[in-house]
């Protein structure tokens, strides 16, 4: 066909108002705009507005954060790619790599929860399989509102199912993360969904548009009209007066990401294709532009050759569309046709829609028009870049209480006092049952308890010997709340502690940083203390940040979320079978708690303070000693090679009993040595940089010994537990362990019908 | 490499436990499984066969239908008719129910969620060959499935019993199955079909339960 | 560099077909009476909580809808119906043929 392309599709030239409300529903501002004109050096093209709007969205260019996101440290002796491209890589050992990376699907899972949470799913594994990774493990960690307040139980339990019917279906494990309820995220729950994949070092695929003449190839799902402007609309907060923006979400087919999932695998281990990336928020564009801009060569598309499901698309829809379970891949031409047989045999939609020129330029055309035609270097390198105003949170005005919180406390019953302080935040079983955690045959440790995950990864081909890898995803965000910086400090910490109670070593960390609206000074304050004390936290642990997201304007009717920066980390077992779980039943044990000697309790914003209805003065985090957390966890790596050691949970926010409840399944007979006078508060408030350990009664004497040690922590024996019972003896009151439990599942199976 | 592999593994779209199963045989029995792809029409000149757990056809219009209706069905067939020895497990007992190669049907579980935990299974056959495998009362074996709740009429599940057909049976119903049953064979006891998955439960260097070998074990004294 | 005319030879245009519409049928597939479906329970539970409290019963089913480009006997959509789109040991179907429209 003799066709000649020299005819454009119609500039996007109206009269002002007309125009503003064009830009306006593009969330394209003045500025903007004059830097498009400046950079086509023509009015755009419908087409290449759009492509500029989902393009310079918050959620694809980070232009609020970008400027703070420069403050992480990035590099390390494990560090194999750093942010920048689908995922981060780290080698794990000789030449196995873990290929892991966090997002965030917050705006479309408050829409249609069970959707919304299914595409993160998807769209997390694609970006650790289009590196050439085979997943291994998914985490995820949500935040709901109340669970009393209207839409929580709803959203909870569509969330939850679509999680587990996606990563069930696909074949992966969920194995960790944490599920939180407060009443900040009444308004906008958070889903941030984290994928691992295990790759050989030498066979790391980048989406790079690379090789001129090579063509660009489409496959996976056909393309409807779901999603357009998802990119857009999660870089908005809602109101109530937008109802006609809930239309843009995606659907997903986890039955497809399978078959896409092993054909992406074939096609790599036959070494067919040069690039790989996958369409993800803003679909075929920002995939296409991505991929041109690493390679730094220029992409001509037709569009007509898209596969499409739905008659008379668009090319503003074809290019902005967000349908899931999609893939360009880049392949030279002698091997298209073996290509082609691995698309056939796993039946997918694929054609050929692109080449790879050396223009410089993304060329679109549709139906002989030309409708996009731009240079990539422009878009990405003059994307907006906010620096935006920060002011400090003031500190709301302290009211002296009335009375001290250990009367608070006694004014109740104890064994509803203990309920409510066991209770109201985290749910465990009732939702991890929901997922499967044992596909794969390479979890050893699931989150029971609450800890992390292991699993041990053999791969002969990449390591002689099996590897052990654990993982946790969580955040401490009342603590974010009070004070971002330490509360984003302890946040890498918890994480941290919750891997090294399994026995492995932290060595990097992705993130999800969920925030408010960044155009109010304080939000963006608090969002640039916590990149702070992040990256503290990563320098003083040796954990750089591999890769991340960043979730903004997490806000409904001007009511922003607590700071959420939720940390996702990856730690190296030496020896993976052997990995300590997070608790012990059915056995006599003793437990200690390891903390610091000094300064070990924290009560502003821990579970005690809210659980008595925030009816205390605002006080001061107690900061973590990152001395004293080296020196615990040398002593926990030493301890943990004994294989007398029972159980190790790490202690945080939620206090020593809840904790110990929890380790102990709330089973079995649990004799506490708490005194009213004497130690009350080590029991009840929030502990800094804590640890449970429960060992047998005959190793107390040389555990002891071991502790002597110590200089800048101290071992304290909290509690003396027999298999055979069930009964808390706390302050001399003796409370049935059953009945706690009890009521405490009935409030998370209420959640589910 | 054993290269005359005596057992063979059906991979279909959308199988997730085909590679455990490698993994658990490899392991374990030091056996090659070999691979065959459910748009074959033959299969090769095997013992046994084991139809993996999964979400074949992403489990659509019923669990194990439409695998039922692939090109590989008739070879199975044929295998199953000649006495050959057919392990089921999970996504693969749904096929074998949907294929009437055994009777019964597997329908959502009665909580309607999807549930993954440790289960407790009561061994209930009274062969002698399989007491003399499974020699405990009580195995520790997982399940991990929305779609478990065994169901038969009341003159299936009497010829059943009659028959010494039922294999295994919950101790804490988990899913609502009638009379508790996990897994099933057929009349002649070659084809076996159960929920709970074996392989997860067989691996020794795992912080859990190896009882699930014996049932692995059982199948290939069948078989082999 | 390859010129814009060099391109067009590359990529024939696409068009979609339309074909021939010989026969509707639909198909509605339910569960047998005596089957317990877990999710209409749960339908059922939520819409009384909700205070629909004069809801009797709820059955969720399944519609097939058939659009075939050859005439089928009734026989072939039943064996359809029977042996392919039910489990009949726990689902029950009801066939309905459908007026086509006129084709194009």
């Amino acid at each position: 066909m003799n066709q000649v392309i020299t005819k454009r599709a119609p500039f996007v030239q109206a009269e002002p108002s007309h125009l503003n409300t064009i830009l306006a529903s593009h969330k394209i501002t003045k500025e903007d705009h004059k830097n498009i004109l400046s950079i086509l050096e023509r009015p755009p093209t419908l087409a290449e507005l759009g492509v500029f709007s989902a393009m310079w969205s918050e959620h694809c260019s980070y232009k609020s954060s970008r400027v703070h996101l420069k403050k992480f440290p990035t590099k390390g002796p494990h560090v194999v790619m750093g942010p920048g491209e689908n995922a981060g890589v780290i080698r794990l050992k000789d030449k196995l790599c873990l290929a892991f990376k966090m997002e965030s699907h917050n705006h479309p899972s408050y829409i249609d929860p069970y959707q919304g949470a299914a595409t993160g799913v998807g769209g997390i594994l694609r970006d650790v399989f289009c590196m050439g990774a085979r997943p291994v493990a998914l985490l995820n960690a949500l935040r709901f509102g109340e669970k009393s307040h209207g839409k929580s139980p709803w959203l909870c339990e569509h969330v939850v199912k679509g999680i587990g019917d996606y990563g069930n279906c696909v074949g992966i494990p969920t194995v960790a993360g944490s599920t939180h309820f407060d009443p900040s995220y009444n308004g906008n729950i958070l889903v941030n969904a984290m994928a691992c994949g295990i790759l050989h070092e030498d066979k790391i695929f980048t989406g790079s548009a690379a090789g001129v003449g090579n063509l660009i190839y489409y496959v996976g799902a056909a393309t409807g009209r779901d999603g357009i402007h998802g990119a857009t609309m999660a870089s908005a907060s809602f109101d109530d007066t937008k109802e006609e923006e809930k239309s843009a979400v995606q659907v997903g087919d986890p039955f497809f990401e399978k078959l896409l999932l092993e054909a992406t695998l074939e096609v790599l281990e036959k070494k067919l294709v040069v690039g790989l990336q996958d369409m993800g928020a803003a679909g075929l564009t920002s995939s296409v532009f991505e991929m041109a801009s690493r390679a730094g060569t220029g992409v001509f598309l037709d569009l007509n050759q898209v596969p499409t499901r739905t008659v008379g698309m668009s090319p503003y829809e074809l290019m902005l569309s967000e349908s899931q379970e999609r893939m360009l891949m880049v392949v030279e031409p002698k091997n298209k046709k073996e290509l082609e047989a691995v698309f056939q045999k796993w039946d997918l939609a694929y054609n050929k829609i692109g080449v790879i020129t050396d223009t410089k330029k993304v060329e679109a055309v549709f139906e002989e028009r030309l409708h996009v035609d731009m240079f990539v270097e422009p878009l990405v390198e003059r994307a907006p870049l906010y620096r935006r105003p920060m002011k400090p949170r003031e500190a709301s005005p302290c009211k002296s209480p009335e009375e001290s919180w250990q009367t608070l406390f006694f004014k109740e019953n104890l064994a509803q006092m203990i309920t409510k302080l066991c209770g109201g935040r985290v749910a465990h079983e009732a939702i991890y049952e929901q997922y499967d955690h044992e596909v794969g045959l390479r979890t050893i440790i699931s989150q029971e308890g609450g800890g992390a995950s292991v699993l041990e990864i053999f791969e002969p081909s990449c390591s002689p010997q099996p590897v052990g890898i654990a993982l946790a995803a969580n955040c401490l965000e009342n603590y974010c709340g009070f004070e971002p910086r330490e509360g984003a400090r302890q946040s890498v910490y918890k994480v941290a502690r919750s891997i090294i109670a399994t026995g492995a070593t932290p060595l990097a960390i992705t993130d999800c940083l969920n925030f408010g609206n960044p155009e109010i000074p304080e939000i963006m304050w608090s969002f640039s203390e916590a990149v702070e004390g992040i990256a503290q936290a990563c320098e003083e642990l040796g954990t750089p940040v591999v890769s991340g997201n960043v979730s903004l304007y997490n806000e409904t009717n001007g009511k922003s979320i607590l700071p959420t920066p939720m940390i996702g980390m990856v730690g190296l077992h030496d020896n993976p079978v052997f990995a300590k779980r997070a608790v012990c039943s059915g056995k006599d044990f003793i437990v200690y708690l390891l903390s610091y000697k000094e300064k070990e309790t924290n009560l502003a914003a821990s579970n005690l303070w809210e659980t008595l209805k925030y009816q205390l003065p605002r006080q001061v985090l107690t900061p973590i000693q990152s001395e004293a957390e080296e020196e615990s966890s040398n002593f926990i790596r030493s301890v943990v090679k004994e294989e007398t050691i029972l159980a190790i949970k790490d202690v945080d926010r939620e206090g020593v009993l809840p904790s110990l409840l929890r380790l102990c399944q709330f089973t079995g007979d649990i004799e506490t040595f708490c005194e009213k006078e004497k130690n009350l508060e080590l029991y009840l408030a929030g502990i800094v940089g804590g640890y449970l350990i429960a060992l047998p009664p005959f190793f107390e004497e040389s555990f002891e010994e071991k502790g002597k040690d110590l200089q800048k922590n101290k071992l304290t024996k909290i509690a003396c537990v027999k298999k055979e019972g069930d009964e808390l003896i706390f302050l001399e009151e003796r409370i049935s362990l059953f009945s706690l439990k009890d009521k405490l599942q009935k409030e998370t199976k209420e959640l589910f019908h | 490499m054993n290269t005359s592999s005596q057992i063979a593994i059906i991979v279909y779209p959308g199988s997730n436990c085909d590679r455990d199963c490698e993994r658990a045989f490899k392991d374990i029995f030091d056996i090659d499984l070999l691979r065959v792809w459910h748009t074959e029409l033959s299969l090769p000149k095997v013992r046994g066969l084991i139809l993996p757990g999964g979400f074949s056809y992403g489990d659509y219009l019923r669990s194990g239908a439409l695998a039922s209706f692939s090109p590989i069905m008739n070879a199975i067939r044929e295998h199953a008719k000649k006495g050959g020895s057919i392990l089921g497990i999970c996504n693969g007992f749904q096929i074998l129910t949907e294929s009437r190669l055994l009777p019964g049907t597997l329908l959502r579980n009665s909580q309607n969620q999807f549930i993954c935990k440790k289960t407790k299974l009561i061994s209930s056959k009274k062969d002698s060959l399989w007491n003399k495998v499974v020699s405990e009362k009580v195995l520790n074996i997982p399940v991990a499935h929305k779609d478990g709740r065994y169901y038969l009429d009341e003159n299936g599940l009497k010829n059943l019993e009659d028959n010494d057909q039922i294999l295994l049976t919950y101790e804490n119903n988990p899913n609502g199955s009638v009379n508790d049953i996990a897994g099933v064979s057929s009349l002649c006891g070659n084809i076996l079909g159960m929920m709970p998955h074996p392989e997860r439960a067989a691996l020794s260097n795992r912080q859990a339960s190896t009882d699930g070998r014996k049932i692995l074990e059982y199948f290939l004294s069948r078989a082999l | 560099m390859k010129s814009r005319k060099e391109y067009g030879k590359i990529f024939p245009p696409h068009k979609l077909q339309r074909n021939h519409v010989a026969m509707k049928y639909k198909i509605d597939v339910a569960f047998k009476k005596e089957i317990l479906d877990p999710e209409a329970r749960a339908v059922e539970q939520s819409l009384r909580k909700k205070g629909f409290l004069s809801i009797k019963n709820i059955t969720i089913a399944k519609t097939f809808f058939l659009e075939l480009e050859d005439k089928n006997t009734l026989e072939d959509i039943e064996n359809l119906a029977r042996n392919y789109l039910t489990n009949p040991l726990s689902e029950t179907y009801v066939i309905q043929k459908l007026d086509t429209e006129p084709s194009v």
